[in-house]
């Protein structure tokens, strides 16, 4: 289905559903009014109570017409609720001057006409026949006095007090007729009365009338379609015909109206579902220049957020190892997918200005909802690998999980500034969306994305931060592992396990191997709190480059270090140089000395863990000795 | 259902583009998911057409899966020589299998004699045998396709377990008054819109007169006639030598 049918469907589903009213969806012809008073008729229009509405509970839905939403001044009446200036037909009763009686008058009056025209149109509502005639006997500021909201003086005119912060004639009132369903007694919980309304002023439409494309059968046209969906490019229209020099429609059409017809009832609800969603669930990329990114169920129900990281439910400082973690990400997708039918689908959307004026869809895709918690899980299980973290206390730790996408490309195109990996908004948007797309579509990431990651992990010394540097070394290693086991010949289901794996003759595996042995030597000998960079580290691009000729020198480098070692530790490091080495195949110089693929920081990254742990279970040891 | 002088064959293309005609007229294009019954009629007509058939497309069978590629393409402006930037959303590896028949054009009487079904049914055979007359483009011109002929519904399709999959309300084709068959359509151009259904894989269009009409314009068909001095059959002439 066409983005424009999805967002239409998704409005007729969820309009008028929630009833919390920050996350509701505007309804057509409807607009979010604060009310102070509340009053409770029966359905034969016979007043039963008046209330003062608690701070923080008032903002209602409120039917309006295109004039009244954006009133000023002069008389431009709502539908239904409104102020007391309008509703009251007693206003003007107790009103002080001739001119404020004038216009108390003149707003009843057009009130009163226009909620006469719709009680007894074909679109009425026995909430709005009630209303009617409760206000017809004009005595609702008789009321409230007598409920004691309202106060006169000695004159019988209006005191100069308020309701909740507003002047008598600022007070906006809503209407609760009982004796219908529960939960819905109120006129702005109602979904049939908003639907009636909706019905009704869009059958009020003046305008040309014409078969809309996406309804099918004549309607009212709109030539002016909504800006303001995207709060970013606020001026943007995702559907506007007014070039009328360029390319645009010109052709065969000779003017906009020919080239397309869009009913005003079909923009209303397509642009109003699409804001709702942008507000309730829009991602921003991007921190000048952004880019909005959308994934969402047209039944509303909950999908996951693949641009944040999956949050599993858990323990936050929980040490996560490669089975336990993909354990709990295949539980908490699956609380996802429990609720999903078959037929549920969801839609991943990205927007984007090209050009002030002009929003365009930069990203679209439509999957099964199954489908959609599948390549997350398979994302999620696939691209992951260790990250340095710290506890509540400041120790440092390390869990798998899977890096998000923003953290991706700061690593692999970002500069550090100030502590942080700062990345160009140009760069950071299109790149995010290549990745949506590779995890979406479940396609092969770009070996470019990888390789830089790989150029960015080989330079530890560029980055002055050391929790910078690991999570480079960690993102690079996560997107390596993600590259590979598309290709490999590994079977559906087999992942890698992020263990050492002593019998890989790669070369550049090998190589990344070494290269972490001898920065543990060097480390080895350093006294507590050196925070001196070992030889390795400080020659590892060019160890990349040239690994023989830069193996040679290291070895070299390391005579004293070695020396420094107790005699055990001494035979054992160089019996695992030389196990490696062994590995090594014994090819000519030249081919050895190759630039390493990505592969050697998967070796390395491993190889200098199984060191560490290796030293925790010898210390564990010797404590136990 | 198979006609007479039904022709099948099957079109693949990198790239399709079967733009939307609302949000096309912002300059942005993004292609519907499946084709539009215009752009087969197209891709009919650069396959082989003469005057005297009109396409009817009959089924379409979508191969392959739906995707989607979004490209920022720079078209250049029509009023001067400055770049625009916008973004087009292309279907990708597009692969359809087609069945489709002609039917006489009643709005050219000049051309009776030349409605000799055994003659178009077979050239049309064998031209789409050698990949078509004219360049195939899915849609847009950019999109370069490839036909060959094929057996209707032999191979099995990315969507053929999948029961029912609606499109909403599409775009369908425009009738130019040169192709009208009813007094509301002649003498104006109007755009067809119909509501769009695959069913296993396969979408049974509607044929153009029982689409839902939104006139457009007036419009004049050229005539064409021997009398008009425009028009000659070609036993009259000569053959030289």
């Amino acid at each position: 289905m066409s983005l424009f049918s999805q967002l239409y469907k998704t409005y007729e589903i969820n309009v008028g559903k929630e009833q919390d009213p920050e996350q509701q969806m505007t309804p057509v012809a409807h607009m979010n009014a604060n009310a102070q008073m509340e009053i409770v008729l029966n359905m034969d229009g016979e007043l039963r109570e008046i209330v003062v509405i608690n701070k923080g509970e008032g903002t209602t839905l409120i039917p309006v017409t295109e004039a009244s939403a954006g009133r000023s001044s002069g008389i431009a009446p709502h539908a239904l609720c409104d102020t007391l200036s309008y509703i009251a037909g007693d206003f003007e009763n107790y009103c002080e001057t001739d001119k404020q009686k004038k216009t108390a008058a003149g707003r009843f009056k057009e009130y009163m006409e226009n909620l006469k025209a719709w009680a007894e149109s074909s679109w009425t509502h026995p909430k709005v026949q009630a209303v009617y005639r409760y206000l017809s006997q004009r005595k609702l500021i008789a009321d409230s006095i007598e409920y004691g909201y309202i106060q006169v003086d000695e004159n019988g005119k209006f005191c100069d007090k308020k309701i909740s912060g507003q002047p008598y004639e600022k007070v906006m009132a809503r209407f609760r007729v009982l004796g219908s369903a529960p939960g819905q007694t109120g006129t702005w919980q109602d979904d049939t009365l908003i639907k009636a309304y909706t019905d009704y002023y869009l059958s009020k439409q003046e305008g040309k009338a014409d078969i809309c494309y996406y309804i099918g059968e004549e309607r009212t046209i709109s030539e002016n379609h909504p800006k303001g969906i995207v709060a970013a490019n606020y001026g943007a229209k995702l559907v506007s015909a007014n070039d009328m020099q360029g390319y645009t429609y010109r052709g065969r059409f000779q003017s906009a109206e020919q080239s397309y017809a869009l009913s005003y009832e079909a923009s209303q609800k397509i642009h109003s579902a699409l804001t709702w969603l942008v507000k309730k669930e829009g991602v921003y990329v991007g921190s000048k220049d952004k880019r909005m990114f959308l994934c969402w169920n047209p039944e509303n129900k909950k999908v996951p957020d693949i641009f944040d990281s999956l949050d599993l439910e858990g323990d936050e400082d929980e040490e996560y190892t490669p089975i336990s973690y993909r354990r709990d990400l295949r539980k908490a997708l699956q609380g996802y997918r429990n609720q999903f039918k078959d037929v549920d689908s969801v839609i991943i959307l990205g927007l984007d200005a090209a050009t002030t004026g002009r929003l365009s869809v930069t990203y679209y895709h439509e999957l099964a909802a199954s489908t959609f918690i599948d390549q997350i899980n398979r994302w999620g299980e696939t691209c992951c690998w260790y990250f340095l973290k710290f506890d509540k206390k400041k120790k440092a730790y390390f869990s798998v999980e899977t890096p998000i996408f923003r953290r991706i490309v700061e690593c692999a195109f970002g500069c550090e500034r100030n502590g942080f990996l700062e990345v160009d908004d140009k760069v950071l948007k299109e790149q995010v969306q290549r990745l949506v797309k590779c995890m979406i579509e479940d396609q092969r990431i770009s070996f470019d994305l990888v390789q830089a990651l790989k150029n960015r992990a080989s330079a530890p010394m560029a980055y002055k931060s050391g929790t910078l540097r690991e999570r480079v070394l960690s993102t690079a290693c996560a997107m390596i592992v993600k590259y590979h086991n598309r290709y490999m010949s590994k079977e559906e289901g087999e992942m890698e396990d992020m263990k050492l794996d002593e019998t890989n003759t790669d070369r550049s595996y090998l190589f990344g191997r070494l290269l972490a042995i001898c920065e543990k030597v060097e480390r080895v000998t350093y006294d507590p709190g050196e925070t001196r960079d070992p030889n390795a580290i400080r020659l590892q691009s060019a160890f990349v480059n040239h690994p023989m000729q830069t193996w040679k020198i290291l070895e070299d480098l390391l005579k004293p270090y070695f020396q420094k070692l107790k005699p055990g530790s001494r035979e054992h490091y160089r019996r695992m140089i030389e196990e490696i080495v062994e590995l090594l195949n014994p090819e000519d110089e030249q081919k050895l000395n190759m630039e390493l693929s990505e592969k050697y920081l998967l070796g390395y990254y491993l190889q200098r863990a199984e060191l560490r742990s290796k030293k925790k279970e010898d210390q564990e040891d010797k404590e136990n000795d | 259902m198979k006609h007479r002088n039904s022709v099948e064959f099957e079109v693949a293309g990198e790239y399709g583009l079967f733009s939307d005609p609302v949000m096309r007229v912002g300059g942005e294009k993004f292609s519907y998911q499946i084709p539009t019954y215009e752009a087969v009629k197209g891709i009919l007509q650069s396959i082989y057409w003469k005057p005297t058939i009109i396409w009817v497309v009959d089924e379409v069978k979508v191969m392959n899966l739906i995707q989607m590629d979004t490209k920022g393409i720079r078209p250049i402006k029509y009023f001067n020589d400055k770049n625009d930037l916008s973004f087009y959303t292309y279907l990708k590896n597009c692969r359809y299998q087609v069945r489709a028949h002609f039917i006489w054009n009643e709005n050219r009487p000049e051309l009776e004699e030349d409605r000799n079904e055994h003659k178009h049914h077979n050239i049309a055979r064998r031209m789409i045998e050698r990949g078509g007359r004219r360049d195939i483009f899915l849609g847009t011109r950019e999109c370069q396709g490839y036909v060959s002929p094929c057996i209707f519904g032999e191979e099995k399709g990315a969507y053929d377990d999948i029961p029912e999959l609606a499109f909403g309300m599409m775009y369908h084709g425009i009738t130019y008054a040169d192709e009208a068959y009813s007094e509301e359509t002649k003498g104006k151009m109007c755009v067809r819109l119909w509501r769009a259904v695959m069913r296993n894989g396969i979408i049974s269009f509607l044929p153009p007169w029982e689409c839902i009409h939104r006139p457009i314009r007036e419009m004049n068909m050229k005539k064409f006639g021997v009398d008009m001095e425009n028009f000659s059959i070609a036993e009259e002439q000569e053959v030289m030598g």
